[in-house]
């Protein structure tokens, strides 16, 4: 299969990536021969098998909603962002 | 046992030449001291590094500090833990509180975590000092170890060639002796791999055997937390120290962390081994074949019945991986948008803009991941893609759980080539996923696997994959000492 360059470029902003020109014509290229390669997937015969999402067959793991320990005090945070601090609160820019 | 020529003579220590036990009872004999001990990775960084490339950050100060802390542990006759004053390094992807982590990328330049990951909160528990952080493919993504902002570390054994990856720094700092052992992160291979390509042992658990809690995560169905050392044994100290619940990773389980070294024996009689013919087939390096099969002959000279068993979906495997290992990405990767952390661009006029201009920072190989996972997770495209895929992922787990009904491990080959040369498959990304069709289907399964070295080809170091089942890790390491010892 050959993926379009307006295939790469719809893809791209789905995953909020900025590719120059020549990034969208190698990805064109490389992804479309590793999308190719996937088709040997349709050679397993997958009738009536359920999809395995992850090996530990772990359901609900659930734990008391109690704070046992801090993983860093606001100080520690504080001292770590790069960020600009007004009022020891964190300043990043508007998402809402 | 006080020397006036000690000073002198620990000058000279080579930690290339010491295993974490002889380490531990030198520092509890007092023959000599954690800071020393902590100087003398510290010297082999410094002759080294300009070479191997397989530190992006040294933390001199504060492993210094550490040892001092467990020195004076010692001076005050009290008990250590067989890890305490072991210098260490970490894969970048770790967090470690106070210490650069960029996890290999551009786009987390000069981060410093609030917070240690579970895994290094343990080692520091243990009183273990940690020298740096290494070098690797960014977030995880590749296995060369040359994708990445930041150098490519070199192997040992020859350093026009890659160290393998993603953990590449971290097997490259056990094999030249800068660090007792390192922490690596194995997803599809990327411990054992590296492990085979630098002749050293790594150790990847079962999916659930040890943490995952601050450690970037790359594909959270397939993360493992696991390690390198130049020993078998010095590889089980770490991971019984590191395995275990934990409340802050759901997915560990609830169960024991044994004590594996006591399961060491000389033999291997009533152990049955199986040697899968799908792993012995075209691609694989004739020089790798060889020390394989002596290696695999070796396990039935000390006792192990070999069993031929066959794996049939172990074809698929590398392509179920590569539609599931990106799209988990995809969503993974969602949360490098420069907002909270890492550099970001100042003077935005508008949102989108930061997210764009943020995320350019990724390497080529982590954007072509992430564009194959937001490919097959879009609308039309789920069900082909990565519901097949997990498919098949279930018919890989029957084959080896079908397997491990016969026998209690499985024997093959790491690496079907030894290290290749740096930019040899580079520009071609496919030829580099297929590299890793021996240690992919362990993965998609969650067992555990390790790399012991079993030999040479062409003066490169060939590794032994021992597979086992799910919490069979006193059993690989097991097999792993016989050849170890043989």
């Amino acid at each position: 299969m050959k993926l379009t360059p307006q295939q790469v470029l719809h893809v791209a902003k789905l995953a909020k990536l900025k590719l120059s020109e020549e990034e969208v014509r190698l990805f064109a290229d490389q992804l479309s021969r590793v999308l190719d390669y996937m088709k040997i997937l349709n050679e397993a015969d997958t009738e009536d098998v359920k999809p395995m999402f992850q090996s530990t067959g772990l359901q609900n793991e659930m734990r008391e909603d109690l704070v046992k320990r801090d993983l860093a005090s606001a100080d520690e945070v504080i001292e770590c962002t790069n960020r600009d601090v007004e009022n020891r609160q964190i300043v990043v820019p508007r998402v809402i | 046992m006080a020397c006036p020529y000690n000073k002198i003579i620990n000058f000279f220590m080579d930690l290339k030449e010491f295993t974490i036990r002889r380490l531990h009872e030198g520092l509890q004999n007092k023959e000599f001291s954690a800071v020393e001990v902590a100087q003398a990775a510290f010297k082999k960084i410094d002759e080294t590094e300009e070479n191997l490339q397989a530190y992006i950050t040294l933390a001199k100060e504060t492993a210094l500090k550490e040892a001092g802390e467990v020195d004076e542990k010692i001076k005050n006759n009290e008990q250590i833990s067989i890890l305490a004053g072991i210098p260490y390094s970490s894969k970048d992807l770790y967090m470690t509180k106070g210490v650069q982590s960029t996890c290999g990328s551009k786009i987390l330049e000069g981060y410093v975590p609030p917070f240690d990951s579970t895994v290094i909160r343990k080692l520091k528990e243990n009183g273990s000092v940690l020298v740096g952080k290494n070098t690797g493919d960014e977030f995880g993504h590749g296995a060369s170890s040359e994708n990445t902002g930041f150098a490519v570390p070199r192997n040992p054994y020859d350093h026009e060639r890659v160290c393998g990856g993603s953990s590449g720094g971290s097997a490259c700092a056990v094999a030249s002796g800068s660090a007792m052992f390192s922490l690596g992160t194995d997803t599809g291979g990327s411990i054992r791999q590296p492990a085979s390509m630098c002749g050293v042992v790594g150790v990847k658990p079962t999916y659930g055997r040890v943490s995952r809690f601050g450690v970037a995560a790359m594909a959270s169905s397939l993360d493992t937390m696991g390690c390198f050392a130049k020993t078998i044994e010095d590889a089980a100290c770490v991971l019984k120290a590191i395995a275990g619940k934990d409340e802050y990773d759901l997915t560990t389980f609830d169960r024991e962390v044994p004590d594996y070294i006591s399961f060491f024996k000389d033999d291997l009689k009533g152990v049955k081994v199986g040697v899968p013919k799908e792993y012995f087939g075209e691609g694989i390096e004739e020089g790798v074949k060889l020390a394989v099969e002596a290696a695999i002959k070796k396990l039935g000279d000390v006792g192990a019945e070999l069993v031929d068993i066959s794996l049939p979906h172990t074809k698929y495997g590398v392509a179920a991986y590569y539609i599931i290992c990106p799209c988990e990405v995809s969503a993974n990767m969602a949360k490098y948008d420069g907002l909270r952390y890492g550099p970001t661009l100042k003077d935005a006029k508008e949102l989108e803009e930061i997210y764009l201009e943020n995320r350019t920072k990724f390497h080529a190989e982590v954007k072509r991941r992430i564009m194959v996972g937001t490919y097959a997770l879009s609308s039309g495209y789920y069900d082909a893609y990565y519901l097949k895929a997990q498919k098949v992922r279930t018919l890989v787990k029957r084959d080896f759980d079908e397997a491990f009904e016969k026998v209690d491990v499985i024997a093959c080959p790491t690496s079907p080539t030894v290290a290749f040369k740096i930019g040899e498959k580079s520009n071609d990304p496919l030829a580099m996923y297929l590299g890793d069709v021996f240690t992919i289907p362990a993965s998609l399964a969650g067992l555990c696997g390790l790399n012991v070295p079993c030999g040479f080809s062409e003066n490169l170091p060939v590794g032994l994959q021992i597979i086992g089942p799910q919490f069979g890790e006193e059993k690989i390491l097991q097999a792993g000492k016989v050849i170890e010892n043989s």
